[in-house]
C-alpha cells in the first residue's frame, strides 16, 4: 500500500481514539453526580482526547509549517485545562461544607446525590 | 443646505453623550443636567416641526455613501411631531419624579438611573428617526434593557419579580422581532425599508410567495404586539407599571410602549405596504385582537383593588384602542390611530405622576378603600388626576373626546360589519371606563367617618416621619411640589389644546401621513 | 359571567353611593386583630388532614398542563418555521435582486473604506450606525449590572450581607495557589498581547474591536484571579475605569458623528485611508477599534469584578 493510504489509516485510527475518549468524557460527566468525579471525567477529554486528535491531524498534515501551528493550540490547551480543573477542584474541596460526609458516605456503600 | 437638517442626528448623537456623561457625574448634578438636556431637546425638536412643516420631509445620508448600501434617516412632519410629543412628556416625568425617586433609590445610584434615561432618550430618538429595519432593531434593543433598568432600580421585592417577567417577555419579543427581520432581509435583500418595499412589491405579484411574506410579516407583528401590551400579552402590564417608581411607569407606560407600535406603523407603511397588510389577513387578525383587548382590559380594570393596577389595565384598554385604529386599514384609521398614540402620551403620564401623591397622603397605601377623600388632602394631586381621568372616560373638552369622535369619523368610511365593530366596542369601552374611572374620582373626592377616627395605627408612624422630614427640607418638599405642579400644567395643557384645538394636530397629522410612506 | 351580570345590576340599583365606597367607611382592623386572623386561618389550614393532598394534586395538575402546553407550543412554533424556510426563494447570485446590495460591498469594498476585511469595513463604514447602537448596548447591559450588584460602603443594605460578601471574597481567594500563579504568569502576557493584536489587526485580518476586547477582558480576569485582587487594583482603579470607558465611548459617539454630519453635507472630512494592507489603514476603523475594545475589555472585567466582590475597583480607593 502507498504512503498515502497509511497516513489515511493512521489518521482515522488516532481520530477513532480521541473520538471515543470524548465519548467517554461526556458520558461520564453527564452521568456522575459528584462534581469531583465529573472533573475526572472531563479532564480525559482534555488531555487524553486531545493529544490523539492533534497527533492525528497532524500525521496528515500538508506542510511543516501545520504541524508547528498545530503544535500551539495543543500546548495552550495542555497547560490551561488542567489548570482550570485543579482551581475547580480547589474552590470545591475548600468551600464545601459537607464534604466530608459525602466522602464517608461513599465509603460506606450508600450512594447518594450530592 | 439648512442647519436645521442635522437636528435629528444631533438629537440621537447628543442623547448618547449625555448617558456617558451622567455616569460620570454625581447624584444631583446628573438630574440637573437631564432637565436642562430635555429643554434643549425640546427646542431642538420644534425647530425641526417648524422646518418639515414649509419645507416637507428630507433624507438624511449618516456617512458619505448613498441609500441601499449606507444607512440613513428621514425627518418628516409626523415624526417631528411624534419626538416632540415623547420629549415633552419625557421632562414632565423627569421633573415630576423626582420626589418619589429619592425614596425610592439609593442615593449612589441616581447618577445611574439618569444614564439610563438618557440612553433611552437616545433609541426613542433613534426609532422615530430611522429608516432602515435593521437599525431599528438596534435600537430596540437598546429600549428594551434601558427599559428593565429603570425598573430594577427600586430594590423591593415586587418590583424585583416584576422586573423579571418583564425582560423575560420582553426578551422573547424581541428574538420574534429579529427573526422577522432576518426574513425579510432573506426575501428582499434589502435592509433600508424604501427598496425593500420595491422588492416585497416585486415578489408579492407571484402568488406562490405571498405566503412567506405573511408569516414573516406575522412573526415580525407578533414580537412588537408581545412589547407593546396587545391583547393576550398584556398580562405584564399590571406588575410592571404598578410597582415602578413614578417616573418609571410614566415613562414605560406612555413612551416605551408607544415607540414599538410607531416602528410597526413605520415598518406597515414604509417596508411593506398597506395594500399588502389589507391583502394578507394580518390587519383583520389585528383589528379581532384588539378589539377583544379594549373590552378585556375594561373589564379586569373594574376588578382591580388597588388604584396603579386599574391603571395599568386601562392602559391595556387603550393599546387596544391604537391597534384597532391600524386594523381599520384605511388613512383614516391611521391617523385616529396616531392621534390616540399621542393624547393617551400625554394622558396616562399624568395618571401615573398623580397616583403616588395620592397615596404618600394616605399613609402610603394604594389600596382603594385608603384613598377616600384623599383629594381634600392633596389638592394638587386630585385636581390632575381628574383632569386625566376625564380625558380617559372622554369628556368633551378633554384630549379622549376628540380621539373618540375621531375614531367614529374614521369608522364610518368603513363598511358593514366593521363600522358596527368599531361603534359598539367605543359605546361599551367608554361605559366601562366611566365605570371605573368616575368611581375612583368620587372615591377620592368624598371625605371619610374614618378621618376623625385615630386610631389608625400607621398615623403614629406617619405623623413621626412627617415631622422629621418637615424639619430637615422643607425647602425642598417646596420645589418638588412647585416642579410637579409645572409638570402637571404641561401636560394638562396639551391635552386641552389637543381637546379644543384637535384639527390643528389632525391636519398635521393627515399632512405627515402623505409623505410618511 | 354571572358576576359581571350581578355588578351591572347593583349598580344600577340605585345605591349608587354606597355601592362606590364598598367597605371603605370602616376602621382597619388593628395590629393585635391582625395577628388573631392570621393564626387562626394557620391552624385551620394545619388542622385540615386533606389541605396537602390538595396542593399536592393541584401542583401536579398545574405542571402537566404547563409541560405539555410548553411542548405543544414549541412543536408547533418548530414546525412553523420549518415549512416557513423550505418556502424561501433562492438567495444568491441565481436571483439578482437579493444580491445588489452585497455586490458593492465586495466589489468596491476596498477602495472605498480602505479596509481589507470587508466585515470590518462594512460594520465601521457603510454601516455605521448600527454599530454606535451597538456598543451601546454593551455599556447599557454594564449599568444595570452596577445597579443590580454594587456594593458601596455608605449604602450597604445590610450589615450582615454586605460586610461578608466582601469578607468571604477575601477568605477564599485562590490567588496563593501555586499552580495558579505559574499559569497566569505564563499565559497573561501571551493573552494581553493576543487581544491587542487581534485589536489592531482588524481592518487587516479578521478581528475587530468586539473580539479583541473580549480577549483583553479574559486576560485581565486571568490576573486578577492569579496575583490577587490587590495586585490588579493598583493598575486598575475605579477613576481610570470611568475615565477610561466615558471617554472611549464620548470619542466614538463624536467621531462617528463627524463623520455623519460631514458626509449628510456633502463637506469633505479629512480622514486618511492610508494604504489598504497597512497597519495605519482604513481610515477612522482603526481608532475606532480601539474604544470598542478598550470598552469591552473593562466591560468583562467589570462584571467578573462585580460578581465576585461587589465592585469595579477596589473597595478602599472607592
Amino acid at each position: 500500500m502507498t504512503l498515502e493510504w497509511i497516513r489515511f489509516y493512521m489518521t482515522a485510527a488516532f481520530i477513532t481514539i480521541a473520538l471515543s475518549g470524548f465519548a467517554f468524557a461526556v458520558a461520564g460527566v453527564w452521568r456522575f453526580d459528584y462534581i469531583l468525579n465529573r472533573m475526572h471525567a472531563g479532564g480525559i477529554g482534555d488531555t487524553f482526547s486531545l493529544f490523539f486528535l492533534v497527533t492525528g491531524l497532524m500525521i496528515s498534515a500538508s506542510a511543516p509549517i501545520v504541524i508547528v501551528k498545530l503544535l500551539l493550540p495543543l500546548l495552550f490547551m495542555w497547560f490551561s485545562s488542567p489548570t482550570a480543573t485543579h482551581f475547580l477542584s480547589q474552590t470545591e474541596y475548600y468551600t464545601n461544607v459537607h464534604l466530608f460526609e459525602h466522602v464517608k458516605k461513599k465509603i460506606s456503600g450508600e450512594s447518594n446525590g450530592h | 443646505m439648512e442647519f436645521v437638517r442635522n437636528f435629528p442626528l444631533f438629537t440621537i448623537v447628543l442623547s448618547l453623550f449625555s448617558s456617558a456623561l451622567c455616569m460620570m457625574l454625581s447624584g444631583k448634578k446628573a438630574r440637573n443636567y437631564t432637565i436642562i438636556y430635555e429643554v434643549v431637546l425640546i427646542f431642538l425638536l420644534a425647530m425641526t416641526v417648524c422646518f418639515t412643516n414649509s419645507n416637507g420631509c428630507f433624507t438624511y445620508t449618516m456617512g458619505e455613501f448613498p441609500a441601499p448600501w449606507g444607512n440613513e434617516i428621514r425627518a418628516g412632519l409626523l415624526e417631528s411631531v411624534i419626538a416632540l410629543i415623547f420629549a415633552i412628556v419625557l421632562f414632565s416625568s423627569v421633573t415630576a419624579g423626582w420626589h418619589f425617586l429619592k425614596i425610592d433609590i439609593d442615593e449612589s445610584k441616581i447618577n445611574l438611573y439618569y444614564s439610563l434615561i438618557n440612553l433611552l432618550t437616545a433609541a426613542l430618538m433613534a426609532i422615530v428617526w430611522t429608516n432602515d429595519i435593521f437599525t431599528g432593531y438596534v435600537f430596540l434593543e437598546i429600549l428594551t434593557l434601558t427599559s428593565c433598568g429603570i425598573l430594577i432600580v427600586r430594590e423591593i421585592g415586587r418590583t424585583t419579580l416584576a422586573a423579571v417577567r418583564y425582560m423575560v417577555l420582553n426578551l422573547m419579543g424581541s428574538g420574534l422581532f429579529l427573526l422577522g427581520v432576518v426574513l425579510l432581509y432573506d426575501l428582499s435583500g434589502h435592509l433600508l425599508m424604501v427598496p425593500m418595499k420595491k422588492a416585497i412589491t416585486e415578489l408579492a405579484a407571484d402568488p406562490q410567495n405571498v405566503q412567506v411574506i405573511t408569516l414573516s410579516v406575522a412573526i415580525l407583528t407578533i414580537g412588537l404586539a408581545i412589547k407593546s401590551g396587545l391583547f393576550p400579552f398584556h398580562f405584564w402590564m399590571p406588575d410592571t407599571y404598578g410597582w415602578a417608581t413614578p417616573t418609571s411607569a410614566s415613562i414605560l407606560s406612555s413612551l416605551v410602549s408607544k415607540g414599538y407600535i410607531f416602528l410597526l406603523l413605520k415598518i406597515y407603511c414604509r417596508a411593506i405596504g398597506l395594500e399588502f397588510i389589507s391583502r394578507s389577513g394580518i390587519e383583520a387578525v389585528v383589528f379581532v385582537l384588539a378589539v377583544c383587548g379594549i373590552i378585556f382590559g375594561s373589564f379586569s380594570a373594574l376588578y382591580a383593588g388597588n388604584i396603579d393596577r386599574m391603571v395599568a389595565f386601562s392602559s391595556a384598554a387603550q393599546t387596544g384602542y391604537i391597534y384597532m385604529g391600524l386594523g381599520m386599514g384605511t388613512i383614516a384609521g391611521l391617523t385616529a390611530a396616531i392621534f390616540q398614540i399621542i393624547c393617551h402620551a400625554v394622558t396616562k403620564s399624568l395618571l401615573f405622576l398623580s397616583t403616588p401623591y395620592l397615596a404618600e397622603a394616605s399613609s402610603n397605601s394604594l389600596l382603594f378603600k385608603k384613598l377616600q377623600g384623599s383629594a381634600h388632602r392633596e389638592k394638587t394631586a386630585g385636581f390632575f388626576f381628574t383632569v386625566a381621568s376625564l380625558s380617559m372616560v372622554g369628556i368633551p373638552i378633554f384630549a379622549g373626546f376628540s380621539m373618540k369622535v375621531i375614531f367614529a369619523d374614521a369608522a364610518a368610511g368603513l363598511g358593514g360589519s366593521r363600522f358596527l365593530t368599531v361603534m359598539g366596542v367605543l359605546a361599551v369601552s367608554s361605559l366601562l371606563n366611566a365605570m371605573y374611572f368616575i368611581r375612583t374620582i368620587v372615591r377620592i373626592y368624598s371625605k371619610s367617618e374614618r378621618e376623625e377616627k385615630s386610631e389608625d395605627p400607621d398615623s403614629e408612624n406617619k405623623s413621626e416621619n412627617k415631622s422629621e422630614n418637615k424639619e430637615d427640607n422643607k425647602e425642598e418638599i417646596e420645589i418638588d411640589r412647585f416642579s410637579y405642579t409645572t409638570a402637571g400644567i404641561i401636560l394638562t395643557a396639551v391635552n386641552i389644546f389637543l381637546g379644543l384645538f384637535s384639527w390643528i394636530t389632525v391636519e398635521a397629522i393627515v399632512k405627515g401621513l402623505a409623505s410618511f410612506a | 359571567m354571572k358576576k359581571i351580570f350581578k355588578k351591572i345590576k347593583e349598580l344600577s340599583s340605585g345605591e349608587i353611593m354606597s355601592n362606590i365606597l364598598d367597605g371603605s367607611t370602616e376602621p382597619d382592623p388593628s395590629r393585635e386583630q391582625l395577628k388573631e386572623i392570621k393564626k387562626e386561618t394557620i391552624k385551620s389550614l394545619e388542622e385540615n388532614p386533606d389541605f396537602e393532598a390538595i396542593v399536592e394534586r393541584q401542583r401536579k395538575s398545574f405542571n402537566l398542563l404547563y409541560y405539555s402546553f410548553a411542548f405543544i407550543g414549541s412543536v408547533c412554533l418548530i414546525g412553523v418555521l420549518l415549512y416557513l424556510v423550505s418556502m424561501l426563494p433562492r438567495y444568491g447570485v441565481e436571483n439578482p435582486r437579493t444580491v445588489e446590495v452585497v455586490k458593492r460591498y465586495v466589489e468596491n469594498g476596498l477602495e472605498e473604506t480602505g479596509a481589507v476585511n470587508i466585515v470590518s469595513g462594512m460594520i465601521l463604514d457603510y454601516r455605521a450606525f448600527d454599530t454606535l447602537g451597538e456598543s451601546h448596548v454593551l455599556f447599557t447591559a454594564l449599568i444595570c449590572v452596577n445597579i443590580l450588584l454594587r456594593i458601596d460602603i455608605k449604602n450597604m443594605r445590610s450589615d450582615y450581607e454586605d460586610y461578608y460578601t466582601i469578607k468571604r471574597d477575601v477568605y477564599y481567594d485562590m490567588s496563593h495557589d501555586g499552580v495558579l500563579r505559574l499559569a497566569a504568569f505564563v499565559f497573561s502576557p501571551c493573552i494581553l498581547t493576543f487581544g491587542i493584536y487581534i485589536l489592531l489587526n482588524g481592518q487587516i485580518s479578521p478581528g475587530g474591536g468586539f473580539s479583541g476586547g473580549a480577549v483583553l477582558g479574559a486576560g485581565l480576569i486571568l490576573m486578577s484571579a492569579g496575583f490577587g485582587f490587590d495586585k490588579v487594583d493598583k493598575i486598575f482603579t475605579l477613576k481610570i475605569n470611568n475615565i477610561v470607558t466615558f471617554s472611549a465611548l464620548t470619542f466614538y459617539s463624536f467621531a462617528k458623528g463627524y463623520v455623519f454630519f460631514t458626509g449628510a453635507n456633502g463637506i469633505e472630512n479629512h480622514i486618511p485611508k492610508g494604504t489598504p494592507g497597512a497597519i495605519l489603514s482604513g481610515g477612522l476603523i482603526l481608532p475606532l477599534d480601539i474604544a470598542v475594545g478598550i470598552v469591552v475589555a473593562c466591560t468583562m472585567f467589570g462584571f467578573y469584578s462585580l460578581f465576585r466582590r461587589g465592585s469595579v475597583a477596589s473597595h478602599i480607593n472607592g
